[in-house]
């Protein structure tokens, strides 16, 4: 029976997804970030679709994108310790994955995009915390701005790097735009004749600028009343924040034209969305950080009403920029694996984080002096154990039945035959594990852990041999 | 029916893993609660114990609709073109052949019903049809996994899009799982019903046009002369046969009136097929191509003529050479001339032993070349400009021509849209040149087409 199609059929998805959620509720009782974690993850899966369609909806989700990290990251560091971090990825995990059951993986080219939008948000996010660490260090916006202005000097010699920066900053950046940005291929000739005519005209213009400082420099040694106009160009702030300003439009334009550039030059269809998701990725992060620094969202959402100094903003951007980082770098590479190669099952990575989850939770979780607080201690991880355990094992069931069949030709009963006879399993060994709990906290120290272990391995050697037994 | 095969399906190491990473890192951090939780895995080990051998039985018939209205088998079984209830029980019955004609590009709807004729509930039956290799499912899956009780039934659907040839069904695999989903059955079933498609259509008759040459032939013309059919009175003129004299006339008037008929001669026909790469295109990638089409068109048209008695012969035009079986009703013209449209529709170019013209302009050098005084029969898609060269061409050295152009740009996206634009324009152009063109849609039957288009006779 050949191939046809990995994704899960609706019904037994449904399940898959219910389990996930039924497990997420249960590690929640001891963190309930972990219900957080988990919206954020349907939130991430459901704008992972978002980067197929126009460009106008690509560049909205790629703004999107760094909102809802950001705002993962922002809630989940102000509510959780460690483990309910370590729970947050979890719900995170699984919500990313049942969102994917649900609504279908997407294709390669999509996490491509998904992948570029996080990297790119990460960069920008970097910048935003590099200039929120140095306002943080410089005690203020006023004085890091005024650093920034007069870090060259004072004198006319700073004015005359700025200068010299600020123009070739903005001529690379014209240089670098790539023509398809702006013209037809009928008239990309005349593009870069006119192109490279103002690049000159910059140039000259540069030039001419610095030889009008030297004359007035040279002037001024001769005729003493111009010293005022040296002593107004030298120390106007509106001049040298135009400089600046120059410089780092040309800075931004240089950087995104090159990306574009590598981007376009590599694309293999017709499609190619980096300036939308570039686009979409730097406003996203810009609209977060201003809204931010404003304390709009900071106060309601971010920090739970506590003040935001500068330096909090830089780390939330920062603890932002890496999660987006490494997050986008893993999506590149897996998309880029996903291409070349069988896709991984990224479904088993729902019912392995509930598992992960509920050994995190049952070796926190107090069970005091056993008995019943035993067993309402370990009804949480129980519960999230027994949903992964069902969503791989029908998840299993649904991926070889999309392959043998396909989702087209599945009927929903013998899949709900399946379900129940999982859940039946799942859901028997829930209480007899809490049987089993209470009774080791009971019969403690005599039934202590190495002995229970025992206990577990006998069980598991009954098992083998009845299997053995049963073996044609 | 093969042997059956049982497979234990070794699934539950994962089981046994979760459990002892359980236990193991209960050991380690010392949690009573882990250790507890190693054994719950455990239960899906002992679930699978339970799996047994499921002795399923089944029985499978399979029926074949064409275009949903229309199921022509050659035993004479006409199958219910809308009857979407499957048949019942007792029907299951093969009919004598089990063969299903259609037309190359006709939509054919397959229902196989799979009944379980066991004793026992198969809790999850999945099956898939046998599809013929070379036809492609256009809708629905020949698949399905469903739950049948006993005597229940399901019924496959899915829709084949017909190519010229024939084609014949497999068996159908079946896998019986059990509920644990530990043991798998899987064995191959005979079906009761169609297993064949033959998908190699003859036309009745195609008329053929205005073309002749000064022989003695069957084709009437707009000529006076020797013939059965009735075509003028003129006035005498020494010579002329007495026979024909209009001796009432001149009873009643004393005038001596000649009676003409209409003359008859011979034509050839050349069926000209435009094999070019630009041909290799189909109007979605599961729909034939235009060459496929063109050939299909071709040769129920060849085989047609020929058998009217008229001598007709293929020209294929190929890029860079030409592939020629002149005119005649032999069977070795006949057998050539099928021969090389069999090559034409598996777009194979093949230069062959007789009548291969290497041509570097092929679209320049085909009307030289063609005998004088035929009729053309162009089977082109339009899709580039040569096609309509080729017609001005062709009615410029004053041949007959008439066009069968496939449409193969039926499809709603904007550069298909606008090529079917300029492939009207083609047509139009080239009807402008006084050819004959038909505009072969999709949906359209071949045979309802040629002859109700082509079909027509014309006299000169």
């Amino acid at each position: 029976m050949s191939a046809v199609e990995t994704r899960l059929p609706s019904t037994t998805a449904w399940a898959v997804a219910l389990a996930a959620a039924f497990g997420t509720i249960a590690l929640a009782i001891s963190r309930p970030v972990t219900v957080l974690g988990a919206f954020c993850g349907l939130a991430i899966a459901v704008t992972a679709h978002g980067f197929s369609g126009s460009h106008r909806r690509v560049a909205l989700t790629a703004a999107v994108l760094p909102v809802v990290v950001l705002v993962a990251v922002g809630s989940i560091g102000a509510l959780a310790d460690l483990a309910g971090v370590a729970l947050a990825i979890v719900g995170v995990v699984v919500g990313t994955t049942t969102g994917f059951v649900l609504g279908g993986h997407p294709s390669s080219w999509l996490l491509e995009r998904a992948g570029s939008a996080s990297l790119g948000a990460s960069l920008v996010a970097s910048g935003v915390a590099l200039v929120a660490l140095g306002i943080d260090a410089f005690d203020g916006l006023g004085s890091a701005a005024s650093m920034v202005l007069w870090l060259p000097g004072s004198e006319l010699f700073g004015l005359v790097l700025t200068l010299v920066v600020a123009g070739s900053a903005v001529v690379a950046g014209v240089v670098a735009v790539p023509p398809a940005m702006l013209t037809a291929p009928k008239r990309r000739l005349a593009y870069v004749r006119s192109r490279n005519a103002l690049a000159w005209w910059l140039a000259i213009g540069t030039a001419a600028a610095l030889v009008v400082l030297a004359m007035l420099a040279v002037l001024t040694r001769l005729v003493p009343p111009l010293a005022f106009l040296e002593s107004w160009l030298t120390g106007s702030a509106l001049v040298r924040a135009t400089l600046v300003a120059l410089t780092v439009g040309g800075v931004v334009v240089t950087l995104a034209s090159a990306i574009v550039h590598v981007s376009w030059s590599q694309t293999e269809g017709r499609e190619n969305a980096v300036v939308p998701v570039l686009a979409g990725a730097g406003c996203g992060v810009a609209c977060s950080a201003i809204l931010v620094g404003s304390g709009a969202l900071t106060s309601e959402f971010v920090a739970g009403g506590a003040s935001l100094s500068a330096g909090l903003v830089g780390a939330l951007f920062g603890a932002t920029a890496v999660v987006l980082g490494i997050g986008g770098f893993l999506v590149w590479i897996y998309a880029e694996e996903r291409r070349s190669t069988q896709p991984l099952e990224t479904t088993v990575l729902a019912p392995i984080a509930l598992a992960a989850g509920s050994v995190v939770v049952a070796a926190t979780v107090d069970i005091g002096d056993g008995g019943l607080e035993a067993a309402r201690g370990g009804l949480g991880p129980f519960v999230a154990l027994a949903a992964a355990l069902f969503a791989f094992d029908v998840g299993r069931y649904g991926r070889a039945l999309g392959r043998e069949v396909g989702r087209g030709g599945v009927s929903r009963r013998p899949q709900l035959v399946r379900i129940g006879w999982s859940g039946v399993v799942a859901a028997l060994a829930v209480p007899i594990a809490i049987f089993g709990v209470v009774l080791a906290t009971v019969v403690a120290p005599t039934l202590s852990v190495p002995s229970t272990a025992g206990v577990v391995l006998g069980l598991c050697a009954v098992v083998v041999a009845a299997w053995l037994l049963t073996q044609e | 029916m093969t042997d059956r095969t049982v497979e234990r399906l070794e699934d539950t190491a994962w089981a046994i893993t979760a459990s002892l990473a359980l236990a193991g890192a209960g050991i380690v951090l010392g949690s009573q609660l882990l250790v507890a939780a190693a054994t719950m895995p455990l239960w899906y080990v002992a679930a699978s114990v339970f799996g047994g051998r499921q002795s399923a039985m089944i029985r499978v018939h399979r029926e074949v609709v064409v275009d949903e209205d229309r199921a022509v088998t050659d035993g004479g079984a006409v199958a219910a073109g809308n009857d979407t209830e499957p048949p019942d029980t007792t029907d299951i019955t093969a009919d004598e052949s089990g063969i299903v004609t259609a037309d190359p590009g006709d939509a054919l709807t397959v229902r196989t019903t799979i009944q379980n004729d066991g004793a026992e509930t198969v809790v999850d039956l999945r099956a898939i049809d046998g599809v013929p290799d070379g036809l492609a499912v256009e809708d629905g899956s020949p698949r399905t996994c469903v739950t049948l009780e006993p005597l229940d039934r399901t019924t496959i659907e899915y829709t084949l899009v017909c190519r010229r040839g024939k084609f014949a069904f497999d068996d159908v695999t079946v896998r019986a799982r059990d509920l644990t989903g530990t043991v798998a059955e899987t064995w191959t079933t005979g079906v009761t019903g169609e297993d064949v498609i033959r998908c190699s259509p003859v036309v009745e008759d195609v008329s053929v046009g205005e073309g002749t040459n000064d022989y003695a032939g069957d084709v009437p013309t707009d000529e006076g002369g020797t013939g059965v059919e009735f075509y003028s009175v003129r006035d005498y003129e020494p010579g002329d046969p007495v026979g024909s004299i209009d001796w009432r006339r001149y009873a009643a008037s004393r005038e001596l009136a000649t009676v003409e008929f209409r003359a008859e001669r011979s034509t050839r026909i050349v069926c000209l097929v435009d094999a070019r790469p630009s041909q290799f295109t189909g109007a979605t990638a599961t729909a034939p191509p235009a060459i496929e089409l063109s050939a299909t068109a071709a040769r129920r048209t060849l085989e047609a003529l020929i058998a009217a008695g008229h001598p007709t012969g293929v020209t294929a035009i190929h890029d860079g050479h030409v592939d020629a079986v002149s005119p005649g009703t032999d069977p070795v013209t006949r057998q050539e001339a099928a021969s090389l449209l069999t090559d034409i529709a598996s777009s194979v170019s093949t230069p062959r032993s007789r009548g291969d013209l290497r041509s570097d302009e092929p679209i320049e050098d085909v009307p030289q070349r063609l005998p004088g005084e035929a009729q053309i029969y162009l089977f082109s898609s339009f899709v580039d400009d040569e096609p309509l060269e080729l017609t001005k061409r062709l009615r410029s050295r004053g041949y007959t021509v008439r066009v069968v152009s496939p449409d193969v740009t039926d499809s709603d996206d904007v550069p298909t849209r606008l090529r079917a634009m300029e492939r009207r324009t083609r047509l139009a152009r080239a009807r402008a040149t006084g050819a004959r063109v038909v505009d072969w849609e999709r949906e359209r039957s071949l045979g309802l087409l040629l002859r109700d288009a082509l079909g027509e006779g014309r006299y000169r």
